[in-house]
C-alpha cells in the first residue's frame, strides 16, 4: 500500500510539474505583460522539477542499462549541440540554451523510461500534458472576460480581429492548443463515463473553437494534420479509416470556413477628431534610406507602395522571402552552422513583409543553427518517431494503440507548426516542452506493443 | 513512474554494441570542431572580401556623395548615393570600429549584402570611428 502510494504521490507531482512548464512557459510569452518577467523566471524551476521528478522516477524502475536507439540519437545530438559552442558566433549563448535543451530532453527521456511499455502510464502523464493544455485555453477565456483588451487584436486593413487568449500574440498560445487537440480527442475516445466524455468534448471543442478564433492558419492545418493521424491510426479496419479521415477533413473544412468570417478594415481608421491646430507647413524632406529590416521586398525609392496585402489562407505572411534569405545565409556555413541557440543572430531580418527576428520555420532555424549535421539528428530523431507510429499502426487492438496513436498526433501537429513557426529545439518556447514530452511518449507507448495477427482466410 | 516492482520492459535491455556504438558516434563529434571553425572562418573571408569591394567603391568616407546616415544601437552607418540609386551604397561600422555590414542597393531588386552582424569577431576592415561618428553629425546636423 505505502509503495502503491509513493507512485501515486511522484506520478501526481510529475503531472503537477508538466503543468506548471507549460503554463510558465506560455505565461513567459503571454498576453498579461505584468506577468511575463516572474514566468519568465519561474519556467526554469518548473522544468528543473520535472527533469528531477521524471529521473526519480525513471530511477525507481531501477534498470541497470540505458535503453535503446532513441536515447542513442538524443545523446548524438546534445552532444554536437554541446560542441558546436567551438564554432558558435555566440558560445555562451549556445551553451545556456544547449542545456536548457538538454535539461527538457533528459525530463522527457526519464519520462519515456519510467513509463516504457506501460500505456495507462503513458496516458497518465499525458494527462498532465493536456490538463496544462486545458489550463492554457481556460486561461485564455478568463483574460477575454477579465482582461478583455489583452486577449483580442484588434482588426486592421489586412487583418481580422483575432483571439490570443493567454498568448502573447494570435499564434503564440495556440500552438500549445493545437498539440492538445489529439489528446483531447483521445481523452474523448478513451473516456468511459458520461461526465468524463462531455468534459473532454467540451474541451476539444475549446481548443479548436479557441484556434478558429485567433485566425492562427498554421495552428489550425497542424491541429487537424495531428487530428487526422490519430484518427486514421486508431480505427481499425480500411473502411474505418477512411471514414475517421473523411470526418476530420471535413471538420477542417468547416473550421476553415469559420475562421474565414471575420473580415478585416475595409479601410485605415480615420482620427474622430480633427486636430485644433492647423498643422504645420511641410519642411524640406530629405529622403531617408529604408530601415533595414525593410530593405528587401520594397518598391524602388520614389515608387509608392499601394498595393493592399490582405492576409489569406495560403498566404505566408512574408515568410517565403525570409526562408529563401535564411537559406541563403545558412548555405555560408552549411555544414555545421553558425552555433546552436544562435537563430536569432545568424538569420538578420531584412524583409519588407516579415516581422520577426526568426525565421518562424524550425527547420531552416535548425540548418542556421547546426547546418546539415543538426538537420541529419533530427532526421533520425523522425525516423524513431515514425517506426513508433508504424507499430502502433499495425499492433493489435488495445489500450496502447490509442495512446501511441495521441502521442503520434501530438507529435505530427508539432512537426507541422515547426513549418511555421522557429520553436523546436528552443526549451524556452511556450510549446517546446509539449511536443518533446509526447515525442518521448510516443515511443514509450509503442514499445511493447504487438503486431496485429493477419486475419486468416 | 513505475513502482519498485515493475518489471523492465524486455526491450529496454540494450546490447552492449549500441553503448559502444553512441560513444563513438559522440566522440566523433569532436572532429567536426575545426571543420566548424574552418567553416567559420571561410564564410567570414568572403563576407570580408565583399565588405572590402563595397568599401572601394565608396571611396573616402566623406565623399560628396555621401546622401545620409543611420545611428542605431549597435552600429552607426553611412549611405551613399551611386549611379542614379539615392541610397546604394552604404556602410555600418560597430562601436570597435570593425566594418560589419556593407549593401549595395544598385539593383534595387536585389541588393547585394555582406554582412558580419552575427560575428563581429571575424570583421577585418577597420576604420575610424571617430571619423564615422563625425561624419554622422554632420549629416544629422544638415538634415535639422
Amino acid at each position: 500500500v505505502r509503495a502503491v502510494g509513493r507512485r501515486l504521490s511522484l506520478e501526481r507531482a510529475t503531472q503537477l510539474a508538466i503543468v506548471a512548464t507549460i503554463l510558465t512557459a506560455v505565461l513567459s510569452a503571454g498576453a498579461i505583460v505584468e506577468w511575463l518577467t516572474v514566468a519568465r523566471v519561474l519556467r526554469w524551476p518548473a522544468l528543473a522539477m520535472l527533469a528531477a521528478l521524471a529521473l526519480a522516477a525513471a530511477i525507481r524502475r531501477r534498470a541497470s542499462r540505458p535503453p535503446l536507439d532513441l536515447f542513442a540519437v538524443v545523446t548524438v545530438l546534445l552532444v554536437l549541440i554541446g560542441v558546436s559552442a567551438a564554432w558558435s558566433v555566440a558560445p555562451a549563448t549556445t551553451l545556456g540554451r544547449g542545456v536548457a535543451l538538454g535539461v527538457l530532453l533528459v525530463a522527457c527521456g526519464a519520462l519515456a523510461f519510467a513509463t516504457a511499455g506501460r500505456p495507462d502510464a503513458v496516458w497518465r502523464t499525458l494527462q498532465g500534458a493536456l490538463a496544462g493544455v486545458a489550463l492554457v485555453a481556460i486561461g485564455g477565456i478568463l483574460v477575454l472576460i477579465f482582461r478583455h483588451d489583452r486577449a483580442v487584436v484588434d482588426a486592421t486593413i489586412v487583418s481580422p480581429r483575432r483571439y490570443q487568449g493567454l498568448g502573447g500574440g494570435p499564434n503564440t498560445a495556440m500552438m500549445v492548443l493545437a498539440i492538445g487537440v489529439p489528446l483531447a480527442a483521445h481523452a474523448l475516445v478513451a473516456a468511459r463515463r458520461p461526465l468524463a466524455r462531455a468534459a473532454a468534448a467540451g474541451l476539444l471543442l475549446l481548443l479548436v473553437g479557441s484556434i478558429v478564433a485567433s485566425g492562427s492558419r498554421g495552428a489550425l492545418v497542424a491541429a487537424f494534420a495531428g487530428l487526422f493521424l490519430y484518427a486514421v491510426v486508431v480505427a481499425r479496419g480500411t473502411r474505418r479509416r477512411l471514414a475517421a479521415g473523411a470526418v476530420v477533413v471535413v471538420l477542417f473544412g468547416i473550421s476553415v470556413a469559420l475562421s474565414a468570417v471575420p473580415d478585416p478594415l475595409a479601410a485605415a481608421p480615420v482620427p474622430a477628431a480633427a486636430p485644433a491646430t492647423p498643422p504645420a507647413p511641410p519642411k524640406l524632406v530629405v529622403p531617408r534610406p529604408p530601415r533595414l529590416q525593410d530593405d528587401i521586398g520594397l518598391p524602388p525609392p520614389g515608387v509608392g507602395d499601394t498595393a493592399k496585402r490582405e492576409r489569406t489562407l495560403l498566404g505566408s505572411s512574408g515568410r517565403a522571402e525570409a526562408w529563401e534569405g535564411a537559406v541563403r545565409e545558412g548555405a555560408q556555413r552549411p555544414l555545421l552552422g553558425y552555433g546552436f541557440g544562435t537563430e536569432n543572430l545568424a538569420f538578420v531580418d531584412r524583409y519588407a513583409y516579415f516581422n520577426s527576428n526568426y525565421p518562424e520555420n524550425s527547420y531552416i532555424g535548425l540548418f542556421l543553427q547546426l547546418g546539415l549535421a543538426g538537420i541529419g539528428a533530427f532526421v533520425a530523431i523522425v525516423v524513431i518517431a515514425a517506426r513508433s507510429l508504424a507499430r502502433a499502426a499495425r499492433a493489435a487492438p488495445g489500450p496502447g494503440v490509442g495512446v501511441a496513436a495521441a502521442c503520434a498526433g501530438a507529435v505530427t501537429t508539432g512537426m507541422v507548426l515547426g513549418a511555421s513557426q522557429s520553436y523546436l529545439v528552443a526549451a524556452g518556447n511556450n510549446a517546446t516542452a509539449t511536443v518533446w514530452i509526447c515525442f518521448f511518449l510516443l515511443w514509450a507507448a509503442a514499445i511493447g506493443l504487438r503486431r496485429e495477427a493477419p486475419a486468416s482466410a | 513512474m513505475a513502482s519498485e516492482t515493475t518489471p523492465l520492459h524486455p526491450e529496454l535491455r540494450v546490447d552492449r554494441r549500441l553503448l559502444v556504438g553512441v560513444t563513438a558516434a559522440a566522440l566523433a563529434l569532436l572532429v567536426l570542431i575545426p571543420i566548424g571553425r574552418w567553416e567559420a572562418g571561410r564564410r567570414a573571408a568572403e563576407e570580408n572580401e565583399g565588405m572590402r569591394a563595397i568599401l572601394a567603391e565608396v571611396g573616402p568616407l566623406d565623399s560628396p556623395t555621401l546622401q545620409t546616415y543611420r545611428h542605431l544601437v549597435g552600429f552607426d552607418c553611412l549611405v551613399y548615393t551611386r549611379d542614379g540609386h539615392p541610397f546604394g551604397l552604404e556602410i555600418c561600422v560597430d562601436h570597435q570600429g570593425r566594418l560589419i555590414e556593407a549593401i549595395d542597393r544598385r539593383n534595387p531588386a536585389d541588393p547585394t549584402i555582406w554582412s558580419l552582424r552575427d560575428d563581429p569577431g571575424r570583421a577585418e576592415v577597420r576604420l575610424d570611428r571617430a571619423r564615422v561618428l563625425e561624419l554622422v553629425r554632420r549629416e544629422k546636423a544638415e538634415e535639422q
